[in-house]
């Protein structure tokens, strides 16, 4: 579903991301470990189509996003690390407007369950964004991700700002959606999130991929181990 | 998706009461505007209904010799329509009292600009003048975010990655503020629309036309300044960069066109004119003879034509037919130079429509003026047609004077109201608004021009827009 071949990034003289080969199958959620500036949000906007391969190709269910972005897109979902609503917009009204612009038009029930189902405090619903907490706007974006029905979630730092709590309800999330047999690519700081929820790990250094491997073996302390080794 | 982008913008500046301000703004200075307008409306039309009567009065009750009664003459009025209080235009500069009197034709006087220091030096507030000036201000400032803000606050990357096309985008954004613009808008121009169907119905038309211009031309502004805010790195550079193109397109550039065009069509002042016709008509126009040398040739043809040989022998007062003569050669001189003048003026004037095509507040003033009757095609309008009375007050004074006082008594010679009367109080018609259009087609074809070329901008910009 989600295909890197050779994907190579360059800005100027820097290479953000080199030769990335990455398959991501239905059900397999491979979430991506590394520093800072390893290379992880820039293989999520050459998936996105919101920067250029230098060479190399990144395909979303066979589309080549370079050449066909938004045919790519509807096939995506996203979600960023600070999710960033209209503020003058209730979380019910901001879910609405992104759902609408995905192409799903949703009752009021429909857009509640939803919200729920991210955890969202009902009295949360109809208040404007404006007054929301990062948790709870990243939860909201996280409604936005479920109601587009994408095959494919791509997810950079999403449990940035959620309480523990939250991210445990993220992570039951997460494996749901797997079980449902979407492809998912999360970029992470958090190792043992990632060995909770995803399926495959990688571990990324200055644009490479290090490592790639099965969480269904693994310890979070053995990936720790791995991840201090190879930064 | 343009529909929902539509929609959120407009929910977004309500919230935010963007609109709901600029809305009072827009309001306050209309309702300045209307009340500033219809009192000078009022306060001119009955002036000169009055002075019209009192001149009228005079004229027709009066027991005088023709001629003297030229030289007293009278006075033509320029009406003001009531459409024109929406675009003074012209009007305030051009003059609007027009002297009837022997042996000159005169140019437009009693300019209101004349009488008002204020707007010597700031120009008065006129609903065309909020269009054109402040509706692209409130425009700015409900557009300079609409795109850059999206970046800034990265709603862009959710936006595309849920699908949505940078060119839906953009359409939807200009639609939003186009629809907050008209509904901001659209009550004072139906407010125009039947105060003009009371008071004036046959000015209906142009009222339309004049607001669909407007409604046009706030189409474009709106796209530009959309695509202003698409291109801007940040929403401050946006809205600097909206700011500079107002002070330019909007400020400066109509006075720097209109220096330009004076400078490559330059205009005699009006001594310099007077000047020329008085040297014209005394000296004779290329190939013609001096007066003298003219007024013995007329002299010489009338004797021939009444087989006499001197003026006494005449049937007729000579006096009348050769003042006669020198009016109609004072015609042909006035109508020769002034003819001129206006060449230069339409010259000037066509230099101005094509800038219409760089500036598109310049193509929109024109416009305006034409639909409000108070552009220079209008002012020549009227004063042809003065003019065109004048000859003909002044020629059936002389000839009564030719014709009936055939004892040559001069100032013994009276005639009373029954002749007076019979002379026609002047009444203009104003051209009808297509008349208008005609002579402002090329203003029409650069909004047009406009509209092409920001919908094709607006396309180009939708593929270079930034997420970052």
């Amino acid at each position: 579903m989600l295909q890197a071949i050779n994907l190579t990034k360059t800005y100027n003289s820097h290479t953000a991301l080199s030769s990335l080969d990455l398959n991501i199958d239905k059900g397999e959620v491979f979430c991506l470990l590394g520093q800072n500036g390893a290379g992880k949000t820039t293989t999520i906007n050459l998936f996105l189509g919101f920067a250029s391969p230098t060479s190399g190709q990144a395909l979303v269910n066979g589309i080549e996003v370079a050449n066909n972005a938004e045919q790519a897109r509807k096939h995506l979902a996203y979600i960023p690390e600070v999710v960033m609503l209209y503020p003058h917009l209730s979380s019910m009204e901001n879910l609405d407007f992104f759902s609408r612009l995905a192409g799903f038009e949703y009752t009021p029930k429909q857009l509640q369950d939803f919200l729920a189902r991210v955890g969202l405090q009902h009295e949360a619903f109809e208040k404007r964004m404006g007054g929301h907490s990062k948790g709870m706007r990243q939860k909201v974006g996280i409604a936005i991700a479920l109601a587009k029905n994408a095959d494919v979630l791509l997810m950079d730092e999403p449990t940035s700002g959620l309480d523990p709590k939250a991210t445990a309800e993220f992570t039951e999330l997460v494996k749901d959606l797997g079980k449902e047999g979407k492809a998912v690519l999360m970029a992470t700081h958090d190792i043992f999130n990632a060995v909770e929820l995803g399926t495959t790990i990688g571990i990324m250094r200055r644009g490479e991929l290090i490592h790639q491997m099965p969480t269904s073996n693994l310890m979070a302390t053995d990936v720790q181990k791995l991840y201090l080794e190879t930064i | 998706m343009i529909r929902t982008i539509a929609k959120n913008e407009i929910i977004s500046a309500f919230r935010n009461k963007t609109a709901l301000w600029l809305a009072i703004i827009f309001y306050l200075l209309a309702i300045v505007a209307a009340l500033g307008g219809w009192k000078n409306f009022s306060t001119a039309t009955q002036q000169r209904r009055q002075a019209k009567e009192m001149f009228r009065h005079q004229w027709v009750e009066q027991q005088a010799n023709p001629h003297s009664a030229a030289h007293f003459g009278t006075y033509l009025f320029k009406p003001f329509t009531f459409i024109s209080l929406f675009d003074t235009g012209l009007n305030n500069y051009t003059g609007n009292t027009y002297r009837v009197e022997a042996h000159n034709q005169a140019e437009m006087n009693h300019a209101v600009a004349q009488d008002s220091d204020t707007e010597m030096r700031f120009g008065e507030l006129t609903i065309a003048s909020l269009f054109q000036l402040f509706m692209p201000l409130l425009i700015i400032f409900l557009c300079f975010r609409s795109v850059s803000a999206e970046r800034e606050n990265q709603t862009i990357k959710l936006l595309f990655a849920q699908g949505l096309k940078p060119s839906t985008l953009l359409c939807g954004k200009i639609t939003g503020n186009y629809l907050l613009v008209t509904a901001i808008i659209l009550p004072a121009m139906l407010m125009m629309l039947i105060a003009t169907a009371i008071r004036e119905p046959g000015m209906l038309a142009r009222m339309s036309y004049f607001n669909l211009g407007y409604l046009l031309y706030f189409l474009i502004l709106t796209a530009v300044f959309v695509g202003i805010s698409a291109l801007a790195k940040s929403s401050k550079n946006a809205l600097i960069s909206s700011l500079g193109v107002w002070v330019l397109c909007f400020v400066m550039a109509p006075r720097l066109v209109a220096g330009f065009s004076s400078r490559l069509y330059p205009l005699p002042s009006r001594g310099e004119f007077n000047k020329m016709i008085e040297t014209a008509n005394s000296k004779g126009l290329q190939g013609d003879k001096d007066r003298t040398e003219r007024q013995k040739d007329y002299l010489k043809e009338v004797l021939s034509r009444y087989k006499v040989d001197s003026v006494s022998q005449l049937p007729l007062n000579f006096n009348g037919l050769r003042m006669q003569y020198g009016e109609d050669y004072l015609s042909k001189v006035y109508l020769t130079i002034n003819g001129q003048v206006e060449e230069s003026i339409g010259k000037q004037q066509h230099i101005e429509r094509l800038f219409g095509f760089l500036d598109p507040f310049i193509a929109m003033q024109q416009l305006s003026r034409a639909l409000a009757g108070t552009d220079y095609n209008h002012h020549i309008h009227f004063h042809k047609q003065a003019q065109v009375y004048r000859d003909e007050f002044i020629r059936k004074l002389n000839l009564n004077m030719a014709y009936e006082d055939r004892n040559n008594l001069r100032s013994d010679y009276k005639v009373g109201p029954a002749f007076f009367k019979t002379m026609e109080d002047f009444s203009y018609s104003q051209p009808e608004a297509n008349w208008a259009g005609c002579k402002h087609q090329l203003s029409l074809y650069a909004l047009l021009f406009w509209l092409g070329i920001t919908a094709l901008a607006i396309g180009l910009i939708s593929k270079k827009i930034a997420i970052n």
